[in-house]
């Protein structure tokens, strides 16, 4: 799975602490999803994909063959 | 498979490195050596307990700092590090501390170095408690367990999101699969030195053997009873 998370803190002008304190988890989760480290939970991808006002595919992009 | 066999392969070039050792130094004495060993190992526990004391320093200072909002991501990293590195060397401290004070007090050390041993491994621990209550500083706004309480691992674990416990599953993962495979090769080591110089260490391979059936029946029932 690839995130978007990176390009879009940097378009909202949001600091990792920043984001993690709006997605209600610590900023070590936030920074081990956008080094692509880890896939949250459902609950936690809405929260962040919400906070930008995006899609939750949109934010974190699966390949074809991860989703078959 | 791959670390049974990596196992094996230890456990086997530790018994000929132990068999080949002792068959050569069977005359080697502790004891003649257990005073500069001691007051090497004492002289470190103060050294590495005067880091920890400045580690919290540096983390209490820090953790009060008012920084841009460029500057908080690299907060949060040092302090996260920083606390790490320190809650590794308070464990060091702590073993070292202990071995120094079981040195003194086995090999009958003058009373000055049993009481530094002593008291520097009891400072250890008092400050493993003043680092761990440092979390508490970094988050407040985090509902996290003070270390008094009952259950305090327990707690704090709840309260970690799921971030962080997937980093301290792989963690502890990593480190109970080194913790089985050193601790039967010490068995090993154990069971080669007490044939090689007639020295039973048979206490200790029991001891050994205990702790290695409860942990890792504490794992697999844990694992089998969430069926």
């Amino acid at each position: 799975m690839r995130t978007r998370l990176k390009e879009l803190r940097a378009r909202n002008g949001l600091n990792q602490t920043e984001l993690a304190k709006r997605a209600k988890v610590s900023r070590q989760t936030i920074s081990l999803i956008e080094r692509e480290e880890f896939i949250p939970s459902l609950l936690i991808a809405v929260r962040i994909a919400r906070i930008f006002n995006e899609a939750i595919e949109c934010v974190f992009l699966f390949e074809e063959e991860e989703i078959e | 498979m791959r670390t049974v066999v990596l196992v094996l392969v230890g456990a086997l070039v530790g018994f000929v490195v132990m068999y080949a050792t002792l068959t050569y130094q069977i005359d080697f004495n502790f004891l003649t050596i257990a005073f500069q060993v001691n007051v090497a190992l004492a002289c470190l526990t103060v050294i590495l307990l005067l880091y920890i004391g400045f580690s919290i320093l540096q983390m209490r200072r820090k953790a009060i700092e008012n920084v841009s909002k460029d500057e908080e991501d690299e907060l949060d990293i040092w302090l996260y590090k920083k606390f790490s590195d320190t809650n590794l060397v308070v464990i060091a401290t702590i073993v070292i501390g202990i071995v120094s004070t079981a040195i003194a007090l086995i090999t009958n050390q003058p009373t000055w170095l049993e009481l530094v041993s002593t008291v520097s491994a009891t400072i250890a621990f008092a400050l493993s408690i003043g680092v761990s209550s440092m979390i508490n500083r970094f988050y407040p706004d985090r509902n996290l367990p003070s270390v008094s309480e009952k259950d305090y691992a327990k707690k704090l674990l709840a309260a970690s999101d799921e971030g962080e416990r997937h980093v301290m599953l792989e963690g502890l993962y990593r480190s109970f699969n080194t913790l089985n495979g050193t601790l039967i090769l010490a068995l090993l080591v154990l069971i080669v030195y007490s044939i090689v110089t007639d020295v039973s260490q048979l206490f200790a391979i029991v001891l050994i053997g205990a702790v290695l059936v409860a942990a890792n029946a504490q794992y697999f029932l844990l694992i089998r009873n969430k069926s």
